[in-house]
């Protein structure tokens, strides 16, 4: 076949390629993607004529270093990023060798599997641009080598790949409905191991703050039912015991046996949508009795850690009460690991913690006696405190008197302790703003939030919130409003204008409805779409019944869909013996340009075939004159014209040589 | 396509069962789906595996935009059948032709089709023919795939079961609809001989003559049919004149004699093709001759329409049927 005479699609198939590591671009290791645009630089030179072509060897040559390359790097074929660096640099090489149709297919192939990479890799809504270019292009380089046709232009390639992406889509969508999913994974990946922002093991001065400038999602909740008021709706995540005067560390060991809380109250059941962290906190509101759709366990303080860290978008179902008891005492060890402190640290807020204790009656009234001498001591809370040195409680209360939730968590904990009161630091969100667009509550990390809880003999563990006292509006607003005064960017930028708020609730929304539906659409969600579109009791069966109908219905409209379009009009009589002077031409190696007039064609048809120059001008001019002029088009002027086709096919067959 | 005997031998068995099932074709013909065949491509069978795997890597990850991808390039492939099958379904074969060729040469076939909207990326082949040169045509209105089939013996020609194939527009599936159409031309024998031009009895030698003739131009008149070509004032034509023909004064005659009893070449064949060349050589000059075989009554003239009527006789000289035109 002479399939390889055909050139090969060169631009096309560089923007291809070159879209597919542009999705890389941040992730891949840097040699790799040098590898990726040094070979593309080659290609395109190439190309141009500007460079020989690579010899053999040398490419096998390139290819080996490239893949031990590979394995140093990774020390592994296996996984994500090791399987994207490989496509990457197998890509490159195959740029190397370029020359045949099939070359460019592979090509072709390597940059649609280096989307699917990328969808693989990260799923946000932001990116989705991106991935439908990429995939777009390398479905046109695809079409570009489609056909038979010697080249076809990169305009017609791309409507060629994008009119069928469009009337594939109908059938995408069924299958991504029906299609059954599975539970769990087939083989296990090798986690991803990046850092995401959100709620750290450990809480020094400061590290919430930090925290708090970030406008990003920390997750979605939806609530059944009413959602409980914004100063109840506080999220717990790790729960901190390890003190040393300046930072709050997580308890490594168990320590100390559980102590379960008793419901007290209706259950209240909700949803959460939680971005990747990293980490294997699940947040849900204090205090948490239950979270489905992660394995997960509960720790000894009543926190719930799944089992895998969260390395994506995790959505899972929590049930929680809001008001608990606790029977029984607390353990000697629970106890001890909950008052002791740092020796000879803090020493002037121990000493403070002692007097006002003295004073007090019950550890239940010295409680009070804090928050009141929080609320009386003129603290000032701020997104911006000042620096704090190593006796970190000592300068918070007698000097600088400024900071934010994790400063006043710190100092009540460590009053508490002083005075013998079991109490531990609990980091996690409180609020969470309502989106009216998408329907839930977003929990934003600059709504991260520290208080205690300390234990109270006959009550078991109360949660108290210091900063309710310094900065009432914290607790009743939640965090961002506060945010707004305080200044971020964006907000001293355009004000607390509503359309930027609606803006960024609508962005907000079509990314949870994107995360949800499509990226998390897993069995669960699938039998609960399918339970909403009333198909409760639907079995594989019935899935395959229905998915199979759906396609039949597809496969008619994109039947109905080919059938369109402009169909070739059946020629008439004065037609067919034009065609047939066309086939006659065709035959003699005279092609015709779409564009070309009878008068053109008969005027090149003449140079080529002086023989037949006579018949062919009066046969021409007698087309012309029937089909455009004014001359009737009569039986026998078609015979006449079929004389002369004969009489033009006889004068140039012997004229052929 | 380098194939093996056994795959060969089974193609051809399935095409011959195809064309038992289809029957003789007629032009004008629409191209009904039942006769009309898709696979995939190389590039096909490769797209399905990455659809596959791709699949796998979905379903593993627990990813919905990996599937949804996916499932967008399965919902393509399959517009990629559609529309390819489309190009051939539906399809009219208008005409098709086929041009006399001397033995030796290639015969070229051609057909006129006319698709549904945009040109269809046709491509016609054969599969018992020697690889074959095979030109879509690109970008005319109406499409039209030639072929150019080796023809090795003289005599009458008819075309062989054709292919008629598209993989437009992604290369991911293969369609072809087999044809019988009934092409026949007439095969020359081959052009060959190295005898001097036999001189004419009698008469000077024509050249002088026709340099005479372009000497004198006499006028301009419409032109009329069967007009020689040479005298067409083809320059005014092209500026978008009428047809016009030159008129010249005088015109005399050079007469040449192809005997094939005169030849002494004991194979009939070589005899033909040089009393062939023969006459090629004096059309092209325009030269008048006669030509003499056994069994007929002898050809005189001159121009091209002589011409074709003698490589008629030649090709079809000791074959039954030879009297017909």
């Amino acid at each position: 076949m002479n399939r390889s005479v055909k050139p090969v699609p060169t631009n096309i198939m560089l923007a291809s390629f070159a879209s597919g590591v542009l999705l890389h671009i941040d992730r891949a290791p840097p040699w790799c993607l040098g590898v990726a645009l040094a070979a593309l630089i080659w290609h395109w030179l190439y190309s141009r004529g500007r460079l020989r072509p690579a010899a053999t060897a040398l490419r096998v040559i390139v290819t080996l270093a490239l893949l031990a390359g590979i394995a140093a790097t990774f020390r592994t074929f296996n996984g994500l990023s090791a399987g994207t660096a490989f496509l990457l640099v197998m890509g490159a090489a195959k740029l190397l060798e370029t020359r045949t149709q099939r070359d460019v297919a592979v090509v072709a192939t390597v940059s649609l599997v280096l989307v699917l990479a990328a969808c693989l890799d990260r799923q946000s809504l932001l990116r989705l641009p991106l991935y439908l270019a990429s995939g777009w292009t390398a479905l046109a380089t695809i079409a570009a080598i489609g056909g038979a046709r010697t080249s076809t232009s990169a305009v017609r390639a791309f409507g060629a790949a994008g009119g069928a992406l469009l009337l594939a889509l109908p059938l995408a969508a069924l299958c991504f409905v029906l299609v059954p999913r599975m539970q769990g994974a087939l083989w296990s990946m090798p986690a991803s191991e990046r850092g995401q922002t959100g709620l750290a093991d450990e809480m020094s001065p400061g590290s919430i703050s930090e925290l708090s400038v970030s406008e990003d999602i920390a997750f979605r909740a939806r609530f059944e039912g009413a959602a409980p008021p914004v100063a109840q709706r506080y999220w717990r995540g790790p729960v901190l015991h390890d003190f040393d005067g300046y930072t709050w560390r997580r308890q490594a060991g168990t320590g100390a046996t559980q102590q379960q809380p008793v419901p007290t109250s209706a259950p209240l059941r909700y949803h959460v949508l939680l971005e990747p962290t990293g980490r294997v906190y699940l947040f849900g509101i204090d205090s948490i009795a239950s979270i489905q759709g992660r394995r997960n366990f509960r720790t000894f303080d009543g926190q719930i850690l799944a089992a895998l860290p969260v390395t994506e978008t995790l959505a899972y179902d929590g049930v929680s009460y809001l008001q608990t008891r606790f029977d029984g005492a607390l353990s000697t060890t629970g106890r001890r690991l909950d008052t002791q402190l740092p020796s000879g640290r803090n020493l002037r807020s121990i000493a403070l913690a002692r007097e006002l204790r003295a004073r007090a009656t019950s550890d239940r009234q010295y409680s009070m006696m804090v928050l009141d001498y929080f609320r009386a001591a003129g603290f000032e809370y701020t997104l911006t405190p000042p620096l704090l040195d190593q006796d970190s409680v000592d300068d918070l209360i007698f000097n600088t008197r400024r900071g934010f939730c994790g400063h006043f968590a710190s100092a009540y904990a460590t009053l508490m302790r002083a005075a013998g009161v079991p109490a531990r630091v609990v980091t996690g969100y409180l609020g969470g703003a309502w989106n009216p667009i998408g329907g839930y509550y977003a929990v934003r990390q600059s709504q991260a939030h520290a208080w205690t809880e300390i234990w109270i003999d006959g009550e078991g563990w109360v949660r108290v919130d210091p900063t309710a006292v310094v900065a009432p509006e914290r607790v009743q607003q939640g965090g961002s409003e506060l945010l707004a005064r305080s200044g971020s960017a964006l907000n001293s930028l355009f004000g607390d204008a509503g359309w930027l708020r609606d803006l960024r609730d609508s962005w907000d929304a079509a990314n949870n409805w994107w995360q949800e539906r499509i990226v998390k659409f897993n069995r669960s969600a699938q039998l609960d779409l399918l339970r909403r579109l009333g198909l409760e009791h639907i079995d594989y069966l019935g899935m395959a019944l229905l998915l199979a109908g759906g396609a039949v219905l597809w496969g008619l409209m994109l039947w109905a869909v080919s059938m369109r379009g402009p169909r070739g009009t059946t020629p008439d009589a004065l037609g067919r013996t034009w065609n047939r002077f066309l086939a006659l031409l065709a035959s003699r190696g005279i092609g015709i340009a779409a564009h070309e007039g009878p008068r053109a064609i008969a005027a090149r048809a003449v140079a080529r075939l002086p023989a037949a120059a006579a018949d062919i001008g009066s046969f021409a001019s007698r087309y012309e004159q029937l089909r455009f002029g004014t001359a009737e088009q009569s039986e026998s002027a078609i015979r006449a014209m079929r004389a002369q086709l004969r009489r033009i096919a006889r004068a140039t067959t012997a004229n052929r040589r | 396509m380098a194939q093996g005997k056994l795959t060969t031998g089974f193609r051809n068995r399935i095409r011959d069962w195809a064309l038992r099932r289809q029957g003789a074709d007629a032009l004008p013909l629409t191209l009904a789906a039942r006769r009309i065949y898709i696979l995939p491509t190389r590039a096909g069978w490769t797209f399905a595996m990455l659809i596959v795997v791709m699949f796998i890597a979905g379903m593993n990850y627990d990813n919905g935009l990996a599937l949804l991808f996916t499932f967008w390039l399965t919902g393509f492939a399959l517009v990629a059948m559609v529309q390819t099958q489309r190009n051939l379904a539906g399809t009219q074969l208008l005409s098709a032709g086929a041009a006399p060729a001397f033995a030796g040469d290639h015969v070229a076939i051609a057909i006129v089709v006319s698709t549904r909207g945009a040109a269809a990326d046709l491509r016609l082949s054969c599969e018992d023919a020697a690889p074959s040169e095979s030109v879509p045509a690109s970008g005319s209105a109406d499409d039209m795939p030639q072929l150019h089939i080796e023809v090795r013996r003289r005599g009458h020609w008819h075309a062989p079961p054709l292919r008629l194939t598209s993989t437009a527009p992604f290369g991911l599936f293969r369609t072809w609809t087999w044809l019988t159409l009934d092409i026949s031309t007439l095969v020359y024998p081959r052009l060959a001989g190295n005898l001097a031009i036999p001189e004419s009895p009698g008469v000077d030698g024509g050249a002088a003559n026709m340099v005479n003739n372009q000497d004198e131009l006499a006028w301009l008149r419409d032109f009329r049919d069967g007009d020689s070509p040479r005298q067409v004032a083809w320059k005014a034509y092209a500026r978008g004149a009428p047809l016009l023909v030159r008129e010249y004064r005088g015109y005399a005659m050079a007469s040449r004699d192809f005997d094939f009893s005169a030849l002494r070449d004991p194979d009939v064949e070589a005899r033909l093709s040089q009393l062939a060349r023969w006459c090629v050589d004096a059309a092209a000059r325009g030269e008048h001759w006669t030509l003499r075989l056994p069994d007929s009554p002898p050809l005189t003239g001159a121009g091209p329409e002589h011409l074709e009527q003698c490589l008629q006789k030649l090709a079809l000289h000791g074959m039954r049927g030879s009297a017909a035109a």
